[in-house]
């Protein structure tokens, strides 16, 4: 774990204002309101909201306020630590392509395990939807929730909805901030002379000549010549410590009861770390991502009867990225040792060498840089009609959604040379030194666009019923539904039909039934077999209401659930796998042109029974309000997954020739357990305080599968995405290298890494290391358990809030991380982590990794327990600080209803096990944000 | 009654929705898919089918990780040290990573080759008659087709056989069940060779008669004839023929060798540095190669395998000085340090074949001089990249017309079949049967004079020994030096039995250091040991692939694996 001065300030900050809260006492708070409006909750569900009491399937939602209270540069991180079913990864650091993958309730398939993610009842994605426009977002876990989906429901659903209007006086919020992005954690690397010897270490080590001699390693040494021995620490050089970030939105909603409307208005813009990026003054090659988001809901009562809603919203997103490339330039920042070359000669030119053309600072300054536009732009009308007169609560509804976006990109080119130090003989017979070039220098030139266009036009239409029959209630809606996502670089479109629907019967308010089924297919499929039926059933009894509770004391609220049924999951499968699949393999020359052919053959057998995965699932909840203040949900969940489309081709001899299809094999059950918790309390001091928990655990068990990784043990059993590898143990040394099992990965020597003999061709142990010792070895990379705790405290107008998140369980391989491989690919740098550790003479006890090599190593950088990591770490994700001005003095202001200022910061700290960022490990870093910012309601 | 009429309205409307909604909306659209049909009627797809029977051959300047198959053995080292022809050279193959696993590639081709001789055998292209002009010349081309995916199927079961021993033979796509494969035990080494051989015979039934240069890349019945000389040479060699039974095969590849004497094949024609490297029209009367497997054009060969001091170049690919010592000098004399003269200029006088296919220390090349001295430019010390290992680069294939940084894209030919191997095949067999100088059965030469038509274009003497052994060891020589590079030392050492003192021992390599002696330079060479190499008696066969043995296919593994 690494906190910079920063944070560290930032956090004892934090904690003085939390404790100077306690201390003091006052009046009414914002809390307390909060308590008022969990009376009546309603939650978004499938195609339509329900009442809180009434859901009977496994159900988690966040609203407005946790995610419009963050500065994140990407919406999909105001999902970390908020749901105890969902673990999100973020995938990336750079703004604008930092989003997450979302795994709810464990990896439950082989094959894609990417949830349905829908946006106001049509497919989408919300990485990019401002902060502020989103009313709520409701992750669905079990079958009834999401089998309305059908085959696309398996994996689970994220509902995103956007804010609607409210009727009343047109009510404006407006927020503004600004802040600093920061690396959370670099890493480092060792200086020149280090570097040097370490490298020559490696060539002795491996037989090979020194690279160095003693002259040069003492120029190193004395590090005072940096023209002849560099000594650049190109992390230092490169990056910057902070970028900027500013953010500004404007909400306004309103209307009366005839026509509503919300319309919103962000405007967000985050720089990027690199240094040296206007060394051209006509351009900057640095990272940027700048986005204007706009939004208008609005929702029309066209007459009695009849109602349209029609929601409007466009993106526009701009991104400069340096020519280079992004990941380009980090990785070299980060494997550009010391010494290798100058970042500048002295008459200003680029350091280099023949085989080190990628200076980082040419990178940066001396190319170009890609223009990036994306524009979006989505629309959707829903059109409700009563039909009262035909039977009482009966209504038609019709939905439209069209949603275009366009990806362009333009691309400039600029080439640079570099030189490198060289010395010749002159003609009076002196040596003289000279710059030798290489490469090409072209300025800066216009060089290709290339863009893209994806296109969703999908229709729903059906009827519903909502109607109270005496103590009881009935609703019910049924529809049609037809997607057609045309996709760029996809010939054909990806097409659905469905017919859904949702049966729900609340007796009594105590007794609750629920029934939901889908029929539905995707063109992907065999054309005789492209539908499949996905029914569920929950029920749920609200116990509290049963005369023999109603008195009691400590609990007020106490709800059971239960379902089961059945969904589908056909994300990520190989389409139209029931086709023989004639395609390239290869080409072939002829003539003295050469003449190409282009190979024409089958690239598979075809597999006409090619299906989507079954996911039956078992949900068993509890919900309860304990001692009024205490709110706790329990979930149990059992799915059984059956029909895992895998590959069959390992299973097969190589002598048939061909790839055989995939079939419907595989199988995997998961178990697990979700907690949510949350507990408020307010003073009539003034002080309150909020505690809110959601904890997850779930286990993967691989039931079958077709397992191609042999001769492991059979996989049954294990954990989906359980690591493997081999068993670390201890180091030879020269005195027992030639003991004990024989190593078969690669010859070994002194500080080579020993493994344990665990099995052989026999089952059992044969003194031999070879692939029949690798094991089953900690935990997959996806977490068992995740966590989040938030915390809010607030005294009178001041308030302060912490969100923690956590992983635990999960492993990861750092075996070929910089970080942890010294001299990868013989010349690459060196880390001072790996210069403390590494095994050599002296440190034969304490070393933590094997000894220098500047060879591939077959034996030393295998996956194994000593690369193998704990994954798990936890994150303080958020902390604020804030002040409400208080009611009279905005009162003095006006129009003005309420008003705040904060303190806000992102990714703080860590606390894990690793030399790098946990989440982000390798690319532009995972960033850290402080922010300052002010928000205006009237 | 108005009300009513709305809802109507309405219910109609929705009624009209239900029905837009197509029955076969979710259907594919079938044009955009090549069919059985319509994939095997049209003469350009059936050309592009035998192109991906094709695309299966072999291509030597990659064959293993990105380098030549020479690196496995005594003709070179490779400086590139993340590739896995190093599990050949430490001896820590096996069959679960083989540098040169073929099987699957290989039984690809196979399947493609079964695929096409089902299909194309019984095509009429009856639907492009329309076009009576070419339908003529369509149809003798399907014809030749039908005998060159015969031949590639015998060349990729030779290509099996000469790694794995005898392997199932799968004659037809259907074959193979692959929901109950069921067992597959192995057709002995002669049963696979008898089939490779009368493979080749029914192919040269249908294939094309020598054909023009503007059509070389596809096989003739030429490259057919080679395949069996070379198969049989192999099928008599001590590898395959422990005890003598299997000894006619020396002659039945010296019968197939003679057949080529009269196809108009000569070694005389172009010379052998620029055999290598042709520029455009030399090509059109090369007449020693048979077959080969054309590259698009390309410069990475230049790239790997330049000396590392030119410009992006990285020098994988390094002789050896064992390589390098085994060139005979110019008069026909071996080459030896412990002669004064030879030592302090060993590069002087040296057989032709030597300065085309090796770069060495002070040889110029492109405008300077290849330095590999140490403190050279492309000597074995380098602040950036490993350089040459043994103090040489590699000549042979690399073309000097290339431009490494800005294009320059050059064609690239590897060589499969050569009529200097047929001669050589063929004074190898002629001396295990009848002794150098002899000719009983009139097949037109003796070995003697089939070995001195390769010595002679490369201005050797000719070779007049008259002993059976001692012949023997000057036909392993030549063939040594003659094909030097071209993925025939791996085999030939393996199938004469003679790994274990030839790619078993140490290469060397050598250390030269540079002395200025006022306006004098010169140079000082001493031989050094570059690299232990490892070679066990099983690793005369490759194992069988891990996936085969693992998936129960009945094959039986390779003894000592």
């Amino acid at each position: 774990m690494k906190t910079s001065i920063y944070s560290r300030i930032f956090f004892a900050l934090l904690c003085c204002c939390g404790l100077g809260v306690v201390s003091v006492s006052a009046q009414q708070s914002e809390v307390d309101s909060l308590l008022a409006k969990l009376d009546n909750k309603k939650v978004n569900v499938a195609y339509g909201i329900q009442k809180q009491e009434a859901i009977t399937g496994a159900v988690e939602t966040i609203n407005a306020d946790k995610i419009e209270n963050n500065s994140f540069t990407n919406t999909h991180h105001t999902t970390l630590g908020r749901f105890a079913g969902m673990v999100v990864q973020q995938s990336g650091g750079e703004p604008g392509s930092n989003g997450c993958n979302f795994i709810i309730r464990g990896k439950r398939t082989y094959n894609n395990s990417t949830p349905l993610i829908v946006i106001d009842g049509f497919e989408g994605d919300f990485s990019q939807l401002s902060l502020h426009e989103i009313e709520s977002i409701t992750v669905l876990k079990d079958a009834v929730a999401t089998a309305i989906y059908g085959m696309r429901g398996g994996n689970g659903v994220i509902l995103v909805t956007t804010k609607q209007g409210e009727a009343g006086k047109t009510k404006f919020d407006v927020t503004a901030e600004t802040g600093i992005l920061q690396p959370t954690e670099l890493p480092d690397f060792v200086d020149a002379y280090t570097y040097a010897n370490m490298l020559n270490e490696a060539h002795l080590n491996d037989g090979l000549p020194l690279v160095y001699n003693q002259e040069q390693l003492q120029g190193y040494a004395a590090d005072n010549d940096p023209y002849v021995y560099p000594n650049v620490d190109w992390v230092d050089e490169m990056l910057k410590s902070n970028a900027i970030y500013y953010n500004a939105n404007i909400g306004a909603t309103g209307g009366d009861q005839k026509f509503k409307y919300y319309i919103g208005l962000n405007y967000m813009h985050s720089g990027g770390l690199f240094e040296h990026t206007d060394w051209d003054k006509d351009h900057d090659s640095n990272t940027k991502f700048s986005r204007v988001n706009l939004r208008s809901n609005v929702s029309i009562r066209l007459n009695e009867k009849t109602d349209v809603k029609v929601g409007i919203a466009g993106r526009l997103e701009d991104r400069n990225d340096p020519e280079a490339g992004v990941g380009s330039i980090m990785s070299n920042i980060y494997a550009s040792p010391a010494n290798r070359y100058v970042m500048l000669t002295p008459d200003g030119k680029f350091g280099g060498s023949n085989h080190y053309r990628n200076n980082p600072l040419g990178q940066i300054a001396g190319r170009a840089y890609n223009d990036n536009h994306f524009r979006s732009f989505q629309s959707q009308l829903a059109l409700t009609h009563q039909l009262d007169s035909w039977m009482k609560g009966l209504y038609a509804r019709g939905d439209i959604s069209f949603k275009t976006s366009t990806s362009i990109s333009e691309k400039f080119k600029k080439s640079f040379q570099v030189f490198e130090r060289k010395n010749r003989l002159a003609e009076d017979g002196s040596e003289e030194v000279y710059y030798q070039a290489y490469g090409k220098e072209n300025p800066l030139v216009y060089g290709s666009r290339s863009g893209s266009q994806n296109q969703d036009f999908v229709f729903r239409v059906g009827l519903g019923l909502d109607r109270t029959l005496g103590e009881d209630h009935l609703s019910a809606v049924a529809f049609f539904q037809q997607d057609e996502y045309i996709k760029a670089n996809t010939a054909e479109p990806f097409l659905y039909q469905a017919f859904s629907g949702r049966l729900t019967y609340d007796m009594k308010g105590k007794y609750f039934g629920e029934f939901t089924a889908s029929y539905n297919g995707n063109n992907a499929y065999n054309p005789d077999d492209q539908f499949g039926f996905f029914p569920a059933l929950g029920i749920g009894w609200l116990v509290s209401q049963e005369d023999f509770m109603t008195d009691s004391k400590y609990i007020s609220y106490l709800k059971l659930r239960g379902s089961y049924g059945l969904v589908g999951n056909d994300n990520g499968v190989t389409r139209f796998g029931y086709l023989a699949d004639y395609v390239g393999g290869g080409s072939f020359y002829y003539s003295k042109a050469p003449t190409k052919i282009s190979a024409l053959t089958d690239s598979r057998l075809p597999n006409m029974e090619a299906s989507w995965e079954q996911a039956y699932q078992a949900n068993l909840g509890i919900d309860m309000t304990l001692f009024n203040n205490l709110e706790v949900t329990l979930d149990l969940f059992s799915e059984k997954r059956t029909d895992i489309l895998q590959s069959y081709d390992s299973q097969v001899t190589d002598m048939l020739g061909v790839p055989v299809p995939e079939f419907n094999y595989g199988e995997v059950t998961t178990n697990g357990i979700e907690l949510l918790a949350n507990y408020k309390k307010a003073y009539d001091s003034g002080f309150a305080f909020a505690v809110d928990l959601n904890l997850g655990y779930r286990k993967t068990k691989i039931d079958k599968l077709f397992q191609n990784d042999r001769p492991l043990n059979d996989k049954k059993g294990d954990r989906v995405g359980q690591q493997y590898g081999y068993v670390f143990d201890g180091f030879y040394s020269a005195s027992d290298v030639n003991s004990g099992a024989k190593n078969m990965l690669d010859a070994v020597q002194a500080g080579d890494v020993r493994y344990k003999d665990i099995s052989g061709p026999n089952g059992v142990a044969d003194n031999v290391i070879d692939d029949y010792d690798r094991k089953a070895i900690g935990y997959s990379s996806v977490p068992e358990i995740n966590y989040g705790i938030d915390l809010s405290v607030s005294y009178k107008g001041f308030y302060c809030s912490a969100l923690f998140d956590g992983r635990a369980r999960k492993s990861v391989m750092m075996n070929d991380h910089i970080v942890y491989r010294p001299l990868k690919g013989g010349f690459d740098n060196i880390s001072t982590y790996a210069a403390a550790n590494y095994w050599t003479e002296g440190r034969e006890a304490s070393a933590a990794l094997p000894r220098l090599t500047a060879m591939t190593n077959n034996n030393n950088y295998q996956a194994s327990t000593l690369y193998q990591k704990d994954g798990g770490f936890v994150r303080l994700r958020t902390a604020e600080v804030g002040y409400n001005l208080p009611e009279t003095m905005i009162r003095k202001i006006g129009l003005v209803r309420s008003a705040k200022v904060f303190v806000r910061g992102h990714n703080m700290f860590s606390i894990d096990d690793l030399e790098v960022d946990p989440e982000v490990k390798s690319g532009y870093p995972q960033l850290k944000m402080m922010n300052l910012g002010i928000n205006v309601q009237f | 009654m108005y009300k009513i009429k709305k809802q109507l309205r309405l219910s109609f409307a929705m009624l009209i929705l239900l029905s837009a909604v197509s029955c076969d909306y979710l259907e594919y659209n079938d044009e955009m898919v090549n069919t059985d049909e319509i994939v095997w009627t049209d003469v350009s797809n059936i050309k592009n089918s035998i192109g991906a029977v094709y695309a299966q051959l072999p291509n030597g300047y990659k064959q293993i990780d990105g380098g030549f198959m020479a690196c496995a053995t005594d003709e070179a080292e490779s400086a590139n040290t993340s590739s896995s022809v190093e599990y050949f050279n430490n001896g820590s193959w096996n069959m679960f990573k083989n540098p040169d696993n073929q099987w699957n590639k290989n039984y690809t081709g196979i399947y493609r080759a079964n695929r096409f001789i089902e299909s194309a055998d019984t095509v009429t292209l009856a639907p492009m008659k329309w076009d009576a002009d070419n339908w003529p010349e369509n149809i003798a081309l399907v014809r030749a087709f039908r005998g060159e995916a015969r031949f590639l199927r015998a060349f990729f079961y030779f290509e099996l056989i000469k790694r794995y021993g005898g392997v199932p033979i799968i004659e037809s796509s259907d074959e193979i069940d692959y929901l109950n494969p069921g067992q597959f035990p192995r057709d002995s080494y002669d049963d696979c060779l008898n089939y490779i051989t009368s493979q080749c015979d029914s192919a040269i039934h249908y294939m094309r008669e020598r054909i023009p240069s503007n059509l070389r890349g596809f096989a003739d019945d030429g490259a057919a004839l080679a395949l069996k000389t070379r198969a049989f040479l192999y099928g008599a060699s001590a590898l395959n023929n422990t005890d003598g039974v299997y000894d006619a095969y020396y002659d039945s590849c010296a019968v197939n060798a003679s057949r080529l004497f009269s196809m108009g094949y000569n070694v005389s024609g172009v010379n052998y540095e620029k055999l290598f490297t042709p520029t455009d029209g030399l090509h059109d009367i090369n007449n020693d190669v048979i077959f080969d497997v054309r590259q698009g054009n390309t410069k990475s060969y230049e790239i790997d395998n330049y000396p590392v001091g030119f410009e992006n170049a990285k020098g994988y690919t390094n002789p050896t000085q064992d390589l390098v010592d085994a060139y005979e000098m110019k008069d026909g004399s071996v080459f030896d340090w412990n002669d004064p003269v030879m030592a302090a200029d060993p590069y002087a006088n040296r057989d032709a074949r030597f300065y085309a296919s090796i770069l060495y220390n002070g040889v110029p090349m492109l405008g300077r001089n290849v330095e590999c001295y140490n403190g050279g430019i492309d000597g074995p010390v380098q602040s950036d990249i490993i350089g040459t290992r043994t103090g040489y680069y590699l000549k042979k294939y690399i073309r000097t017309d290339v431009d490494l940084i800005t294009g320059g894209n050059q064609k690239h030919f590897w060589f499969l079949f050569r009529y200097a191997e047929v001669l050589l095949n063929y004074a190898e067999a002629m001396n295990e049967l009848y002794g150098p100088d002899a000719d009983p059965n009139g097949y037109g030469k003796t070995a003697l004079e089939a070995i001195n038509e390769v010595r002679a274009r490369a201005g050797q003497p000719a070779l007049t020994t008259n002993d059976q052994d001692e012949f023997r060891e000057k036909v392993r020589h030549e063939r040594r030096i003659e094909l030097a590079f071209e993925d025939h030392r791996f085999w030939d050492v393996r199938r004469w039995k003679i790994a274990e003192e030839t790619i078993g021992e140490p290469i060397h390599g050598v250390d030269i250091e540079k002395e200025v002696n006022g306006e004098e330079v010169s140079y000082k060479y001493t031989v050094k040991e570059v690299e232990n190499r490892v070679f066990e008696e099983k690793m005369y066969l490759y194992p069988i692939p891990s996936s085969e043995i693992l998936n129960d296919t009945g094959i039986t593994q390779n003894p000592g694996w």
